[in-house]
């Protein structure tokens, strides 16, 4: 008898979950790229990515795009022109366009926030110009743009020691945890397809600047963990110098001297040597490679130095997601002053350089 | 209506026994006169007793030889000088020997005794010791039981040389009056399971026993029960493995096979091998089962319920192949999956009836006729042709023919599920069935041990198999609970 209870009540409960709301897979269209642009100053628009499915084996990938003031007015006409139902799970990519950026994307967060149903493993990157123009480019690697950009931003980790993951959960933590800024890969068209060009900085949900390209290394080692890139010493001209492949790790302590903030950025660089037309290795001892190491560590931190001095002083932006630390240590009610005092605070460098291999070739 | 006694008339007893075997065509009466003119029958079942034997045994010596003394006890005399058969027993019992003349001996009465003396000259016309067909060994021994139950028992002394290896018959079946015997290694064997197994045997009343599988059923009071409580097998290498561990076996007369009691839930995914190979070996294909188990009860109830509930769930590069390979598909996911199960359970089921070269024949090229024909007629997709039929080939990995069936017919209530519920449906189904393999309880052993209740000291026998020394003592699982629902 209890054994018949316990069946009546798990059937009760299986017919209370609304299960049965169902969307076969045939009728729906799988969801690869959302962009969203801004149009005039005040209508949104969205442009929506999705596979089409035509004959056996032939996949093609088709784009709508719709305006509104709230993103959900342009979902509702996006709806009248779908005829299968978009399936917001297999989103693979968020395209953003910098003038919708700058506005804020709050809203955009909210959505992905709330709703179950979205992909956290989403890729968000900003791009310039229009979004929608990007997704309707014709992917050359690929089936649809969103593939090829979410392709893009994975494997980019393996240069410029940019960070590993940007979707939508590290999107969240950047937003809502004390002490972070939102940073995000930065794309833009090239040619048919699209590139990595920089990395987006908010203030807030806003976007203010993008980063340089030729800052970008440098601000990425110091803001990245256990990234990996390559590093360049050129002593001028053509065929003169030494390229290091290397994985950074980065450590950082804070402390407090009176009023004064006080971050210390430890640099830990493993390098292999890939490249020397310099001839620092003429003479292969110990000897030599420590002077190289000394003299290699010296002359990037004195670069990063000046990156530092750019962005604290010029910008007041922390782009080396360093304040949380503060806030860790002063606790999360400090974040209003430990913000204030970014460009009063003394940031150290700490730059150590070991080349593990100088590789096969010895001279 | 006769009493069940003999008295010291032949004639009487001899129209009484006739009268039970009336209408037996084989039934012979042998009438010959011993030392002076004194009548006596021999009376025997053409066919199950051994004529021959009966010549060169009891007529040769009998009809041959002078009785010396009169005063003498007639049947205690013919027993102890005349008599050749080695086992040989006296009765005053008509049923006795009724049942015994059935059982293939050979009954002598001799007019003025009221007892009978009953020889057994059972015919040996047995098919030979072959190996097994169902149950091929690579490894261990290639002997198989066969239909002769003194046979079967002389196989399992044969492995097992131990005085505490004890065999106990019992007849049932109340038309067929079938031979069964228990063997038991006394002392390994916990008392209170040997009991409950006793209890249960005595209690069966059908009228007939045919094979290990009647026997299995009558054990289990639960009609409902789908999972098989004990295990059948052809070998007498399993068996002896199996008393050694603390069971006992159950043979049938005239079944080649054996039924080993009690059965655990894990233990049917173990095969004999098991335990000739390597740890490391045995442990792998232990594993491999597993997986094959998860295969067979989860696969295609998870695949109906990421294509109508999930479909998000699928990685972005497989939801493209499955949406283009269910374009113009007009059957429901549902409803293809029954479709290509069902034509395969006929193709198995076709394959089992006819002979194993054709039937193997009909299973490998039917299937890859129906399942070609289907998919290019566009009944079924290739994703649903590539889950059912990786879940029948997993289901050749489990060892144990009862548990395939069983394993098989799980996954059709937890399709149902998933199409109703989706996930949730798929995970009520499996907490359900886990309950039922949890409560259960077989003659005082849990089914679902050593996970349920935990007994760490015999985990090393499960999923894994773990070095001889520690797997091949008897385990603790098997001394029977206080528990006594079956």
């Amino acid at each position: 008898m209890r054994f018949l209870k316990l069946i009546i009540i798990i059937i009760l409960v299986s017919f209370q979950t609304g299960c049965y709301n169902k969307t076969p897979i045939e009728r729906t269209s799988v969801l690869s790229g959302v962009g969203h642009d801004i149009v005039g100053e005040k209508k949104l628009s969205t442009t929506y990515e999705y596979l089409v499915f035509s004959n056996q084996n032939k996949i093609t990938k088709a784009v709508i795009t719709t305006t509104g003031e709230t993103m959900f007015d342009v979902f509702n006409d996006s709806l009248l022109e779908t005829k299968k139902t978009l399936l917001p799970g297999t989103l693979r990519l968020l395209i953003i366009s910098e003038d919708r950026a700058k506005i804020g994307i709050q809203d955009i967060i909210d959505v992905f926030l709330r709703d179950q149903n979205n992909n956290l493993n989403t890729t968000v990157v900003i791009c310039k110009g229009k979004a929608e123009e990007i997704l309707k480019l014709q992917s050359v690697e690929s089936t649809t743009m969103a593939k090829e950009i979410e392709d893009l931003i994975k494997s980019s980790y393996e240069s410029n020691f940019t960070q590993r993951d940007t979707d939508i959960k590290d999107l969240f933590n950047m937003r809502y945890q004390a002490g972070r800024t939102i940073m995000l890969p930065y794309v833009e068209k090239y040619k048919d397809t699209v590139r990595l060009c920089s990395i987006a900085v908010f203030k807030e949900d806003k976007m203010i600047f993008k980063i340089p390209r030729e800052d970008l290394k440098f601000v990425n080692m110091l803001r990245n963990n256990n990234s990996s890139g390559y590093l360049t010493f050129n002593s001028g001209g053509l065929l003169n110098s030494l390229s290091l492949s290397c994985v950074s790790k980065r450590k950082v302590t804070f402390e407090m001297q009176g009023d004064k903030l006080i971050y210390n950025i430890k640099l830990n660089l493993k390098t292999l040597v890939k490249e020397d037309t310099l001839k620092n290795f003429q003479k292969l001892d110990r000897n030599n490679i420590e002077n190289l190491r000394k003299t290699v560590s010296s002359e990037e931190k004195t670069k990063l130095e000046e990156i530092i001095a750019k962005y604290q002083n010029n910008l007041d932006v922390d782009v080396f997601d360093i304040q949380k630390y503060a806030l860790a240590k002063l606790g999360k009610d400090k974040e209003e002053f430990v913000k204030e005092n970014f460009r009063n605070s003394k940031i150290n460098i700490d730059v150590d350089i070991k080349i593990d291999s100088t590789g096969r070739l010895y001279k | 209506m006769y009493s069940d006694e003999l008295n010291s008339s032949l004639n009487f007893n001899s129209t009484a026994i006739s009268s039970i075997f009336k209408h037996n065509e084989n039934f012979v009466k042998r009438d010959i006169f011993i030392s002076e003119n004194i009548p006596c029958q021999i009376i025997y079942i053409s066919g199950i007793a051994d004529k021959k034997e009966i010549q060169e045994i009891i007529l040769k010596p009998l009809l041959n030889l002078p009785i010396p003394n009169k005063d003498i006890d007639l049947i205690d005399e013919v027993c102890k000088r005349y008599i050749y058969a080695s086992d040989i027993t006296t009765t005053n019992s008509i049923k006795t020997i009724c049942s015994e003349v059935l059982n293939g001996k050979c009954a002598i009465l001799i007019d003025g005794s009221d007892k009978a003396i009953l020889c057994d000259v059972k015919s040996s016309n047995y098919r030979a010791i072959q190996e097994s067909t169902t149950e091929k060994s690579i490894l261990g021994s290639k002997e198989a039981f066969v239909e002769n139950i003194e046979i079967n028992i002389t196989m399992i002394q044969r492995k097992i040389k131990n005085p505490n290896l004890k065999t106990e018959n019992f007849i049932i079946g109340t038309e067929t009056n079938t031979q069964i015997a228990i063997t038991y290694i006394d002392g390994i064997i916990d008392p209170k399971v040997l009991d409950k197994i006793k209890t249960k045997l005595l209690n069966i009343s059908v009228p007939i026993i045919n094979s290990s599988g009647f026997i299995e059923q009558l054990l289990d009071t639960r009609w409902y029960n789908i999972f098989p409580i004990a295990k059948t097998t052809e070998k007498p290498d399993k068996v002896a493995l199996d008393l050694v561990k603390g069971k006992a076996a159950i043979l049938i007369a005239e079944y080649p096979g054996a039924l080993v009691v009690p059965g655990t839930f894990l233990e049917f995914f173990q095969g004999a091998e098991d335990y000739s190979d390597k740890v490391v070996i045995a442990s792998f294909s232990r594993l491999l089962r597993l997986i094959a188990i998860i295969t067979i009860i989860i696969l295609e109830p998870i695949y109906l319920a990421l294509l109508y509930y999930n479909p998000e769930l699928f990685p972005y590069e497989l939801i493209s192949i499955i949406i283009s390979s269910r374009q113009n598909i007009p059957l429901p996911p549902l409803l293809e999956i029954f479709a290509m199960d069902l034509a395969v359970e006929i193709l198995r089921e076709g394959g089992i009836r006819l002979p194993t070269p054709i039937g193997t024949t009909l299973a490998i090229v039917g299937g890859i006729v129906i399942g070609e024909s289907a998919t290019k007629a566009g009944l079924v997709s290739n994703i649903t042709l590539f889950i059912v039929a990786m879940t029948v080939i997993s289901t050749f990995l489990i060892p144990n023919y009862q548990m395939t069936l069983s394993i098989r017919f799980i996954r059709f209530p937890l399709l149902l599920l998933a199409q109703l519920f989706g996930f949730l449906g798929i995970l009520s189904g499996l907490y359900f069935f886990i309950l039922i393999l949890t409560k259960m309880d077989n003659f005082g052993v849990e089914y679902f041990s050593p996970f349920m209740p935990m007994r760490l000291s015999d985990i090393y026998d499960t999923i894994i198999r773990g070095p001889l020394n520690k797997v091949l003592k008897p385990p603790k699982s098997l001394q029977g609970s206080n528990r006594t629902k079956n």
